[in-house]
């Protein structure tokens, strides 16, 4: 990996995220989705969310989602069959609930940080859950549910399918085994975090990049997918000494607050400093990833 | 003490005067017998009397309307002599000057008017002018009449140049003007050096009336001559002052033969008139004959009642070898006549100085019989090859009882070098000279300080366009000082304003003058030479120069306080020459910053402005210590001692002291409060908000002087570190006020606040579930907890119970029971605590990643946040309590999250919706 200045014309695309519009329930907006057997419309009465599921030809049926999703802000079809529900239950917590259109049941459910769906909405990448707050050590897990696959598909042997947490593939780091409490009351030395503030898939690929921080080193980590899972992992590390604009690089933090593809291969990283008093570069080009 | 002389009808060279010459009349005075008779030694100590004294003689005198001519009583152009007037106009202006010339007889021959620039000189050609009259008059008198424009000052200044071609080697002889005054005396003496039989002097009457002339001729061997000659009206009569031969009506031609033996050694001669005092002019022509070569020496006649003091100054004498005259080895040869009726003791001093000290010596001490003449010759001194000789010769007598005249003799040519000598308090405290350069000459300054104190000489150099050269010359005590004008010119020298003369300059006009003391002025004279044609001409044409205003100067009208101006303000003098009669008037000759003068300075207001260091100079260094307006007032004065008067002159003008402050800045007031001064000023007020590596202007533009508050406009600050204020207030053409107060704060941009709460199990509504509380060591108690509860206190880390107390999410434990995990089972807890060990409050505490326990300098325990809302207001300020472990996702399109603790006990994120997107700012 090198840097570069130069930057290429073309621009192509950024990432899908939800939560847009902050966290805001009592102010949900009723959302109607339609494919061509389904129409779902999903709007709340009260304290509860509703979903009515209309399939053509059948009188509709309504669902009440979980009381602790006080917000849903995408409603995705994932397959024919299967939407996805990306919501919130409070200002920091995501949850996510599947819900299989044919049966009108939802079938999974989990709550996460940052879930972004890829453009084929095959896959859904996230941060898995812990509390909010009164937490210490926490690290970020990278996690991947295959929304083609069960919910059983998308854990790991053992893990029960209303296990609301331990749910998903590991991405990255490596050596986690997505186990019960992995992600909390970590050492400094093992905590990992997300610093791209979000995933960025790229556009019409399957293919995802985000930053993570782990012992105050930076890496840029690539993903790949197949209809098998994750195909390839790459990880770059970003030194702080091409980013940081003193000489002393050791209270220079960073969050890069937006990746962009570029159609010749090479991204575009805005950054800015957590701390004012180090400051960074306002943007660096990567250009192999 | 010494007589109140009135210095200004002195008989002297080049001498300002407004005095009439009444010589219309008839003058009706005693007979013509020279008085011998016993003199003051000394005149009363100068002060304020003497000019109260002049003021009153000239309102005794006639009206000063009328000009008083200068004369050269003797000039020769015939195939031996040719005569040159060389002049020069010391004025800032440009003038003109009348030549007559005049035959023996009196009868005009022609005039001619000269044309001068400012500080110039010209030559007038006798030979040219007698042509163009086409008269063979060889013999006759000059007078130079100036411009009546100077109202009596004497601007125009000159010197006779003779040159004796019959010999092997032409010689040279320099006849100084004389202006006569009726308030001199009736008797002119001079003293001759040793030659061959009497001198011829030419006596001019200068009166419309005859008169009768006593002649005496005062020699070595107390054999003295005396005899009684008549002068008509406007005659000039040739005579032989030391023998019986006088021929009226004659020419030069008329004395080639020679008839009369004289003294072959030096002699006094004094000329007793029945006129009017000042009514004669003479000069004299001392033969000599070396070998088989022939020349003449000068003879000078001097009024003894002009002389200030019996002490005579001789400067830049040739002693030994000179470098800038003809090749051979100088010897002085001093001679001296006492002209009164009783021995008197004469001293000779002697000072060189070829280093840095002038050696000092007493060379002779002797007693001068009454009546008599003496010649000391001084062959044993060495002397400063460069001319820097000088001797100082005191007389116990009263000034004008000694007289003495001093040639040095070139034992290798047969020529010698005649030195006039000056009166050691003479009036002329400068002079104003031709200088060349041109054909391979020299032209050499030749300054002495005869005092025992240090004097400045402030010398003027002017070239034919106009250039103006301007330096201080410091002189020790006795020491003299050649300054060749070659070097100036050639060398590039620069003055006291770093200016330079033209390369191309090879002549002009120099002005120069001293302040002097109680002991007199220093003296100076200009020599003209060329060695390879031995050539050598002595211009010492002294005049008066004063102090007569002042200009000032403001170097910076307007000055930042705190700054110093170097300087602030200055003052040059106006230097005059002096109008004889008035106090420190003339007409202009220059202006100057010579620290020949002196200087002080004061301030109005030193609250407003402090004088900085000395306040001794023509500038002044001002430091504002306060905005306002003050005057600064220059003094320059100078005190002269003939005639005695002290002239002082101020001028001063207005400055001001501007400033710009800023009292205070508040980016949670939104004010900067910024106070500009005087009100009088207007100029251009840039603010700034600065920090590290960031500058961003919240405004420009003209402000008159004022107090004004302003707003950061926070919403459009740039995210980053800002420490302080800065205000810059631009005066044009006076500089910036520049004035800063801290006030530090990071603008961390536009963030997300979702907010937390702490959900209490009372709130809850769902149905009871098995729960364990995780207590002490991981001791596991198996309860009961709402589902919704226990989801919630899962979601946000903690809850309160209604049964266990406060719970919190923990992993710790490995020793789960069976069915417990960490999704049911909770630490149970004395109290709630943030990451920061603080109880969270509702509305005050807000959650930030990372850990602020960990994360210094991004966060901290306790840093403030102010909220300000998209319209500038306030909206509110909360603490850094505790971390928020997922805010380093959930942007929503701002520049960071944070979490704002709620005092909300509800059993659903329902009701802590987001708190809003503010402008966050770190007050740190």
């Amino acid at each position: 990996m090198r840097w570069v200045t130069a930057l290429p014309i073309v621009l192509l695309a950024t990432h899908v995220q939800a939560q847009e519009g902050g966290f805001h329930p009592d102010q949900q907006k009723t959302i109607i989705e339609r494919s061509d057997k389904y129409t779902v419309r999903l709007r709340r009465d009260k304290l509860n969310l509703l979903l009515s599921v209309n399939k053509k030809g059948q009188p509709p049926t309504t669902l009440v989602l979980p009381n602790e999703m006080v917000q849903v802000d995408k409603v995705e079809f994932v397959t024919a069959n299967k939407i996805a529900l990306l919501g919130a239950v409070n200002g920091d917590v995501n949850a996510v609930a599947l819900v299989d259109l044919d049966s009108a049941k939802i079938i999974d459910k989990f709550y996460c940080y940052a879930p972004t769906l890829s453009p084929d909405k095959q896959f859904l990448v996230y941060i898995k859950f812990f509390p909010a707050h009164f937490v210490q050590g926490v690290s970020d897990v990278y996690l991947l549910y295959d929304l083609h696959k069960s919910p059983a598909e998308n854990r790991a042997a053992g893990v029960p399918n209303g296990d609301v947490q331990n749910v998903g593939r590991v991405i990255y780091p490596p050596e986690s085994k997505n186990q019960s409490g992995d992600n909390t009351d970590r050492p400094e030395s093992e905590i990992h975090t997300l610093e791209s503030g979000a995933f960025y898939w790229a556009p019409k690929e399957d293919r995802l990049v985000f930053v993570d921080r782990f012992q105050d080193r930076f890496s840029l980590i690539t993903a790949s997918f197949s209809d098998s899972g994750i195909a390839n992992i790459k990880q770059h590390e970003i030194k702080k000494t091409d980013i940081c604009l003193s000489s002393d690089t050791s209270q220079c933090t960073f969050t890069v607050t937006s990746i962009q593809f570029f159609n010749d291969g090479h991204l575009k990283l805005k950054l800015r400093p957590y701390n004012s008093r180090s400051p960074v570069k306002a943007e660096v080009d990567l250009n192999e990833w | 003490m010494r007589t109140n002389k009135n210095p200004s009808s002195r008989l002297m060279a080049c001498l300002s005067v407004t005095s009439l010459v009444a010589f219309m009349l008839n003058s009706v005075v005693a007979a013509p017998s020279e008085p011998l008779s016993e003199r003051p030694s000394s005149v009363l100590p100068s002060s304020g009397l003497v000019s109260k004294s002049y003021r009153a003689r000239a309102q005794n005198a006639p009206s000063p309307m009328m000009q008083m001519p200068m004369v050269f009583p003797l000039f020769i152009q015939n195939q031996d002599f040719t005569s040159a007037v060389v002049l020069t106009n010391a004025a800032s202006q440009s003038t003109y000057a009348d030549v007559t010339l005049t035959r023996t007889d009196g009868r005009e021959i022609t005039h001619h008017r000269v044309q001068f620039a400012p500080h110039s000189q010209s030559t007038v050609d006798i030979q040219s002018l007698l042509m163009s009259a086409v008269s063979p008059t060889t013999t006759g008198s000059i007078t130079v009449t100036q411009s009546p424009d100077f109202d009596g000052t004497m601007v125009i200044l000159g010197q006779l140049s003779m040159t004796y071609r019959a010999s092997e080697q032409a010689t040279y002889i320099d006849e100084e003007i004389a202006m006569p005054n009726m308030e001199g005396s009736q008797t002119l003496r001079a003293v001759s050096d040793p030659g061959e039989g009497s001198p011829l002097v030419a006596v001019t009457n200068l009166s419309e009336a005859g008169q009768r002339i006593a002649i005496r001729c005062l020699t070595e061997r107390k054999e003295n001559f005396s005899k009684s000659v008549d002068l008509l009206a406007g005659e000039t009569l040739l005579t032989e002052p030391c023998s019986e031969r006088t021929i009226h009506g004659a020419v030069i031609e008329s004395f080639s033969t020679r008839e009369s033996e004289g003294p072959h050694g030096p002699v006094g001669i004094s000329l007793t008139t029945d006129g009017m005092p000042g009514s004669i002019a003479a000069f004299g022509l001392q033969p000599h004959k070396k070998g088989h070569h022939n020349f003449f020496s000068n003879v000078t006649f001097t009024d003894p009642k002009m002389l200030m003091s019996p002490a005579t100054v001789f400067d830049g004498v040739p002693v030994g070898p000179a470098n800038l005259l003809s090749a051979g080895n100088y010897v002085p040869e001093l001679s001296l006549t006492n002209f009164s009726t009783k021995a008197l003791k004469v001293a000779v001093q002697y000072s060189q100085t070829s280093g840095a000290t002038p050696a000092i010596e007493q060379l002779a001490a002797f007693s001068l019989p009454a009546g008599s003449t003496k010649k000391v010759t001084f062959d044993d001194i060495q002397g400063d090859p460069q001319l820097q000789n000088s001797f100082l010769v005191t007389s116990t007598g009263a000034p004008g009882d000694v007289l003495a005249k001093l040639v040095s003799k070139n034992d290798s040519a047969p020529d010698e070098v005649e030195l006039l000598g000056k009166d050691a308090q003479d009036m002329n405290n400068g002079g104003s000279n031709p200088w060349s350069i041109e054909g391979g000459s020299e032209s050499t300054l030749l300054f002495f300080n005869h005092d025992q104190a240090p004097q400045i000489f402030n010398v003027l150099i002017t070239s034919e366009d106009g250039t103006q050269w301007d330096k201080d010359f410091k002189l020790a005590p006795m020491e003299t000082r050649a300054i060749s004008i070659g070097d100036i010119v050639q060398k590039g020298l620069k003055d006291d304003k770093s200016k330079t003369l033209p390369q191309t300059a090879v002549s002009g006009q120099i002005s120069w003058w001293t302040v002097g003391t109680a002991s007199g002025p220093g003296t100076g004279r200009l020599l003209q030479s060329n060695r390879a044609l031995g050539i050598t001409r002595s211009f010492a044409c002294g005049c008066p120069y004063i102090l007569c205003g002042t200009r000032f100067f403001d170097n910076i009208i307007n000055l930042l306080i705190g700054d110093t101006g170097n300087p602030l303000d200055s003052v040059t003098a106006t230097i005059c020459l002096y109008k004889t009669g008035t106090h420190c008037g003339g007409s202009t000759t220059s202006n100057s910053s010579s620290q020949a003068l002196s200087y002080s300075w004061s301030s109005s207001n030193s609250a407003i402005l402090q004088i900085s260091g000395s306040s001794a100079n023509s500038s002044v260094n001002v430091t504002g210590a306060s905005t306002g307006t003050a005057t600064m007032t220059g003094q320059i004065s100078a005190t002269y001692f003939q005639p005695s008067q002290t002239c002082m002159f101020g001028s001063g003008g207005n400055n001001t002291v501007f400033s710009v402050t800023v009292t205070s800045a508040d980016i949670v007031a939104d004010k900067i409060a910024v106070t500009m001064a005087p009100s009088t000023l207007n100029g251009t007020l840039t603010l700034t908000v600065n920090g590290p590596g960031i500058s961003f202007t919240l405004f420009q533009g003209l402000e008159q002087g004022n107090s004004i508050n302003f707003s950061f406009n926070r919403p459009q600050l740039p995210s980053g570190q800002y420490t302080y204020v800065q205000a810059s207030w631009n005066i044009p053409g006076s500089g910036t006020a520049t004035s800063t107060a801290n006030d530090s704060f990071d603008v961390l941009g536009l963030y997300r606040h979702s907010q937390y709460n702490t959900p209490y199990e009372s709130t809850c509504t769902g149905t009871a579930g098995t729960a364990w509380v995780i207590t002490g060591s991981c001791n596991f108690t198996q309860t009961t907890l709402k589902s919704d509860f226990m989801s919630q206190l899962f979601i946000n880390g903690s809850g309160v119970s209604l049964s266990n107390g406060s719970l919190h999410y923990y992993t710790q434990c490995s020793n789960y029971p069976a069915g417990a995990n960490s999704q049911n089972s909770f630490l149970q807890v004395s109290q709630i605590t943030g990451s920061c060990n603080t109880v969270p409050q509702g509305g005050i505490t807000v959650a930030v990643f990372p850990n602020p326990p960990v994360s210094y300098p991004t966060w901290e325990c306790g840093d403030l946040l102010q909220y300000v809302t998209s319209s500038d207001t306030n909206q509110v300020q909360k603490s850094v309590q505790d971390y928020c472990p997922g805010c380093n996702t959930g942007f929503n399109g701002t520049a960071g999250h944070i979490d704002d603790y709620s005092s909300s006990t509800a059993c659903s994120g329902h009701n802590v919706g987001d708190y809003g997107n503010f402008l966050t700012i770190r007050l740190r």
